[in-house]
Order: structure tokens, then C-alpha cells, then sequence
């Protein structure tokens, strides 16, 4: 292990600096890419947040703490009884997935609607807003289209465990400047 | 599939309240809404191995004055991989409340209820199917004062 650590020092003394400003370049074209890609996401499917993690059981046995779901949000999609939503209580900045219970929508398309999760014993009114009783298309982060098991646990570690994050990042950054290409 | 039903409504409040008692005779395992049948094999064809689950739910669906389009969740029911994929429940009363936003059940002569459910997948994707065999339920044009529920 010492032969590596002195072999990997060498390479980077080795790497002139112009060959640093490439390897840097590199990392930001990569950082680039990923949010591009990630806004193409956002765009394709309508959704400010088009891939989200699981933070509750309230959904069990269907989803789990750590699944990632896939979510679209286009206004051409009604919502109908049945639909798995991502919502946003008003001044709540976490996301809660739960599944539609109740809807009554006018002629015009304006549409209220009740949400409960699978696992809960009672309807989410009682998480809502002080006051209010029904959610409406504005509150919609997205619909649940299909979803991938426990891979968001790591975003779920990297959020409680912060020196894990720090790590992590720290790892890709090192690995990316160091691998010449 | 087939479902019969009573009901009755009451005015809670504001807003009617109705009560609904069905029975449900589902055979899951040989649906044939957009799922394929194979006829000569035994074999549990829409639990295949990426079905991790279903969502069942009887949903009553109406129009109303107030509002155009109503949908009620009014039982629901998870069916994992491994169970009885027939259904036979009689009698069964709602799991909800079924309130209506406003006065619109009194008189209403066309509820439709309807079973459906979510395909869950170990992964993969969410599908939201209909079963076939909806029934139509009217509403009476009075209120029951009396009946216990």
C-alpha cells in the first residue's frame, strides 16, 4: 500500500500543468453533462424533480425507505383515483408519495383531490396544510410511473450521514483527476 | 366480475353521505384487460416473476352538479405474489367515508363502480389497470334517517 500512495504522488508531479487545466476541464464537461442531463429530464417529463427517493415507509409493502421512483408530471395526464403522487405540503419542502383516494374535478379542469398512503391507517388530511383539506394540480411534484428498488439508499446516507457525502464526492473528484485519458 | 350492491345516503352536515354494501366475485388471474391469457397453461399470468404485488381498489365513479367528474376510492385491498388470486367477498361495506363534495348522491341515478389496480414490479414500471365488468348503481331520491351502519 505505501508503493501506491508514493506511485500515485508521482503521477500527479509528473502531470504538467497543462495537463491539469485538461483534467480539470474534463471534470467540469462531466459535471456539465450530468446537470444537462438532468434538466433534459426535468423537461422531457414535466416534473421539477423527475427522480426521487423513497424517505418513508407509509407506502409499504409496495415501496421501501431507499426506492427510487420515476415521475412525470404532464398537465395532459388527469389525475384519477388510484395514481401514485409526489406532493409538496405549502411550506414543506419534503415530498410525500402517497396514492389518490378522492377527486372531484369541475367542467373546467380545475380539480381537488385526497391522498392516503397504502401503509396509513387514515387519509392525509391531517398532514395538510393547517385548514386545508383538499391538494390541488400545484401541489403535484409528479405521478409514480415506475420505480427502481434500493438504490436511493445511498442519497438517503449521504443526507444523514454528511461526512459520508463529503467522502464520497471527494473520492469522485480525486478519481477524475487522476485517471488520464 | 361481478358486484351487487345497496345503498342508502344520509346528509352529514353539508355534504351527503352514502353507503354502499357489494359483493365482489374477481377472478384476477384471468383478466383480459391488455394483459395477455394463455389457455392451455396453468400458470399465474399476470403475477409473473415481476410482479411484486397488486393494489386493488373499487373505485365510484359520478357526475354531479358541483363537480363534473367524481372519483371515490371505496375499498382497496394489496394482493402480494402467493395469494389467492380469486376474490369472492360478500356483503363488504366501504372501507371510506364515501362523502360526496355537496349534495350530488340524493337522486343520482348513475354511479358506476368500478375494480382496478396497480401492478407493482419488483422494478420496472407502474401500470394503473381497469377490470372489466363495471356496474351501475343508483342513488335514491330520499334521505335514510334511520339506518345503522
Amino acid at each position: 500500500a505505501a508503493m501506491l500512495s508514493l506511485d500515485f504522488l508521482d503521477d500527479v508531479r509528473r502531470m504538467n500543468k497543462r495537463q491539469l487545466y485538461y483534467q480539470v476541464l474534463n471534470f467540469g464537461m462531466i459535471v456539465s453533462s450530468a446537470l444537462m442531463i438532468w434538466k433534459g429530464l426535468m423537461v422531457v417529463t414535466g416534473s421539477e424533480s423527475p427522480i426521487v427517493v423513497v424517505l418513508s415507509g407509509s407506502m409499504e409493502p409496495a415501496f421501501h425507505r431507499g426506492d427510487l421512483l420515476f415521475l412525470t408530471n404532464r398537465i395532459e395526464d388527469p389525475i384519477r383515483v388510484g395514481e401514485i403522487v409526489v406532493f409538496r405540503i405549502e411550506g414543506r419542502e419534503i415530498p410525500i408519495v402517497h396514492r389518490v383516494l378522492k377527486i372531484h374535478e369541475k367542467q373546467n379542469g380545475d380539480i381537488k383531490f385526497l391522498t392516503k398512503g397504502d401503509n396509513n391507517a387514515v387519509d392525509d388530511r391531517g398532514l395538510y396544510k393547517q385548514g386545508q383539506h383538499w391538494l390541488e394540480k400545484k401541489d403535484v411534484v409528479g405521478r409514480a410511473r415506475g420505480f427502481v428498488p434500493y438504490i436511493g439508499i445511498v442519497t438517503i446516507l449521504m443526507n444523514d450521514y454528511p461526512k459520508f457525502k463529503y467522502a464520497v464526492l471527494f473520492l469522485l473528484g480525486l478519481f477524475v483527476l487522476v485517471h488520464r485519458e | 366480475l361481478r358486484k351487487n350492491v345497496e345503498d342508502f345516503t344520509g346528509p352529514r352536515e353539508r355534504s351527503d353521505l352514502g353507503f354502499v354494501t357489494f359483493d365482489i366475485t374477481a377472478d384476477i388471474l384471468n383478466g383480459k384487460n391488455g394483459l395477455q391469457t394463455y389457455r392451455n397453461k396453468n400458470t399465474l399470468i399476470i403475477f409473473d416473476w415481476n410482479v411484486k404485488q397488486l393494489f386493488l381498489y373499487l373505485s365510484a365513479e359520478y357526475s354531479t352538479k358541483n363537480n363534473a367528474l367524481n372519483q371515490v376510492v371505496l375499498w382497496d385491498k394489496i394482493m402480494l405474489r402467493g395469494d389467492n388470486p380469486r376474490l369472492s367477498l360478500k356483503d363488504m361495506k366501504s372501507k371510506y367515508f364515501f362523502f360526496d363534495d355537496g349534495n350530488g348522491l340524493k337522486g343520482n341515478r348513475n354511479i358506476t363502480l368500478t375494480l382496478s389496480w396497480n401492478v407493482v414490479p419488483n422494478a420496472g414500471i407502474l401500470p394503473l389497470v381497469t377490470g372489466s365488468g363495471h356496474v351501475s348503481v343508483p342513488f335514491p331520491d330520499t334521505y335514510e334517517t334511520t339506518k345503522s351502519y
